[in-house]
């Protein structure tokens, strides 16, 4: 017998298709049908409740196959449940591929759909979050469990940096989800074969929708990658989990919902897209978990939604709505962007909210002066474009503005660790390559990398030097004591 | 009132039937004079005719027409799949135990399905029952194959 007949014996409940409308089907029967239930139809076919009413049952569809009208269509008396384990490691799937009905003893279930945690389950954000981009990491610090929005034009190196953010986080042992929301087939494979080429498959999950594809299946996406978050996190891993991108998911949505007849909002999205996406960013979180025998611990499912906005507009629908549920944003500049500056985001429209509780105090006095700095260097340089004559004073700020500008720009994917882009910082600070203009720095600063990519004593002394400082001034002392040693290895590097 | 045209209905093909003779008639109104009267007398079955001219005998003819047409749309349907076409006898006696015994305005909807083997699957109103002879086949060859596999001593597939 197979499955079709079976949940019709199950049940004792039948449907017929009356009405399609192209990725919403209506029809009649079905009367104890429930909300979010899965459906399966007669040629094999899966649906899942949309709404109902009186005389006919909405129905998303989430497969591609053909439905004609007369369809049956039998209920499963089940939600929408996945298949989690380790074995999603390093592959790229398809939401429908990872639906169930049947319960296997090697391979958990879940619920795709689930109520986000309480106050009772949470903990506060004390965990830094490296996202080996120094900018963000100086200045704008997120926190393992933060909420941060990644906004900015279409072509801004959103997910460049997103990649990076994924490989510092998967090096470091971190689970990382990525759904890729009704995206490219060739950006997938690009970000797979990324993926495979710096080996850290073995911490990678992709969940990868595509344009093709049912607007039923596009519209899950996120909250599958979610549900696997949530199951790495139960188990006491870290998560990072990315929406690229949820302006995307929002415009399925759209769709959906008006073939639905669904009374139409602003810019046409219906009442409940707010909710929506509120429901599935509020599962991303610092969590106490309950241990094996009672004991509790910590885990996180740090979650960095992308959302695409058109020509810098901020004021945007689902752009504001995302900024108002989540802990902060980083803006990527179009502008910037243009300057060459790379990554171009923008410190001073960018927000975090949460990510300086997490530093240590001598970060917490860094990214503070950093920040002050720059915004002085930002309104010197406007105070510039009026012809101003600068005293030596300014002048030197200005240079000094350059140059630590000069440490923020990143190839690519090239992370940077956390303790590098401070001790970069602090040398600068410090007074290092005075004489050096800003690509004499860049030179220095390539250097510097290398040294303490390849000397393991090094990097180890400046991690140590770093950790037992008290303060950013006996940091910059410290620097300032060994600024011969440090530059005589640079030396020593062609 | 339910019309009489209604209990009298034992099939989804009447059903469709009666929907088009009433489409004829709807569109004849609004011709020339004597084109209702050609198309009751001609196109329509003859006990259908009777009725219609005997319920819409002191009323608006179109608003009868209208009411009709809706209360075919609430018609019940049963679907029964079976793997024998009935005769109009049988259809006759089921018909008629249904309309006494369920609703007298539910037709039946019959459709072949020659892998039911025996019994009917049924469906009305969104419930559906499996009566197939196919069915308790399944379920017994089920039973079998697990009690042979389960029984010690037996060694599959020798």
């Amino acid at each position: 017998m197979d499955t079709f007949e079976q949940f019709l014996n199950t049940t004792g409940e039948i449907g017929f298709v009356k009405r399609i409308s192209s990725s919403i089907i209506f029809c009649d029967g079905l009367p104890g049908a429930k909300l979010s239930e899965v459906v399966v139809f007669e040629n094999g076919e899966v649906g899942q409740v949309f709404s109902t009413d009186r005389n006919l049952v909405e129905i998303i569809v989430l497969s591609k196959g053909y439905i004609k009208v007369g369809t049956k269509v039998a209920r499963t008396g089940q939600t929408l449940k996945i298949n989690i384990g380790s074995h999603l490691f390093g592959s790229v799937m398809s939401p429908k591929d990872m639906i169930t009905f049947e319960k296997t003893n090697e391979i958990e279930n879940r619920i795709i759909e689930s109520e986000p945690p309480g106050i009772d389950r949470r903990k506060n954000i004390n965990r830094s979050f490296e996202t080996g981009v120094a900018i963000v990491d100086l200045m704008l610090p997120l926190g393992m469990g933060q909420r941060e929005l990644v906004i900015g034009d279409r072509k801004t190196n959103k997910t460049q940096f997103i990649l990076q953010s994924i490989l510092t986080q998967a090096q470091k042992g971190t689970v990382c989800v990525y759904a890729a929301i009704a995206k490219k087939r060739t950006d997938v494979i690009l970000f797979n074969k990324f993926v495979k080429d710096k080996n850290i498959a073995d911490k990678i999950i992709t969940i990868a929708s595509y344009p093709d594809d049912p607007s039923g299946l596009i519209y899950l996406t996120p909250y599958v990658a979610m549900t696997i978050a949530e199951y790495f996190r139960d188990k006491g891993q870290d998560v990072y989990v990315t929406f690229d991108d949820l302006t995307a998911h929002a415009k399925y949505y759209r769709e959906i919902s008006l073939l639905a007849g669904r009374f139409p909002g602003r810019n046409s999205y219906p009442g409940d897209i707010f909710y929506l996406h509120s429901r599935l960013l509020e599962r991303a979180g610092n969590f106490i978990i309950q241990g094996a025998k009672g004991m509790t611990g910590e885990a996180s499912i740090t979650c960095m939604p992308i959302a695409e906005m058109v020509m810098g507009d901020f004021s945007g629908y689902i752009q504001t709505n995302l900024m108002a549920m989540t802990d902060g944003h980083l803006y990527f500049d179009r502008d910037y962007f243009n300057q060459g500056k790379r990554p171009p985001i923008n410190p001073f429209l960018s927000v975090t909210r949460v990510g300086r509780q997490a530093q240590t105090p001598l970060l917490r006095e860094l990214s503070r002066k950093l920040t002050s700095f720059m915004v002085s260097y930002e309104k010197m340089k406007e105070f510039m474009h009026f012809g101003a004559e600068l005293s030596e004073e300014s002048q030197k700020m200005l240079l000094l503005g350059d140059k630590i500008s000069g440490i923020f720009e990143q190839a690519s994917i090239s992370p940077r660790p956390y303790s590098l882009s401070i001790l970069m910082f602090t040398t600068v600070w410090a007074g290092y390559w005075q004489e050096k203009d800003v690509n004499g720095l860049k030179l220095e600063l390539r250097k510097l990398t290398n040294l303490f990519m390849s000397n393991e004593q090094f990097r180890k002394e400046s991690e140590n030097v770093i950790l037992n400082s008290p303060s950013f001034n006996h940091l910059v002392d410290s620097m300032k004591s060994s600024q011969s040693n440090i530059i005589q290895l640079l030396a020593e590097i062609k | 009132m339910v019309s009489q045209l209604l209990t009298k209905l034992r099939t989804k093909d009447d059903l469709d039937i009666l929907r088009g003779e009433l489409y004829l008639l709807e569109n004849s109104l609004y011709q020339t004079t004597n084109k209702y009267d050609n198309t009751i007398r001609n196109d329509i079955r003859n006990w259908v005719s009777d009725i219609l001219l005997q319920e819409s005998k002191d009323i608006d003819i179109s608003k009868y027409i209208k009411d009709l047409k809706n209360d075919l749309q609430e018609i019940p349907v049963l679907t029964a799949s079976m793997n024998f076409e009935p005769s109009s006898s049988f259809v006759e006696t089921v018909s008629t135990w249904i309309k006494g015994n369920v609703d007298e305005r539910i037709v039946i909807d019959i459709l072949l399905n020659t892998s039911t083997l025996g019994g009917v699957q049924l469906s009305y109103r969104g419930k559906y029952l499996d009566l197939s002879l196919r069915k308790r086949i399944s379920a017994e060859l089920e039973n079998v194959t697990l009690t042979g596999i389960n029984k010690p001593g037996i060694n599959v597939g020798t």
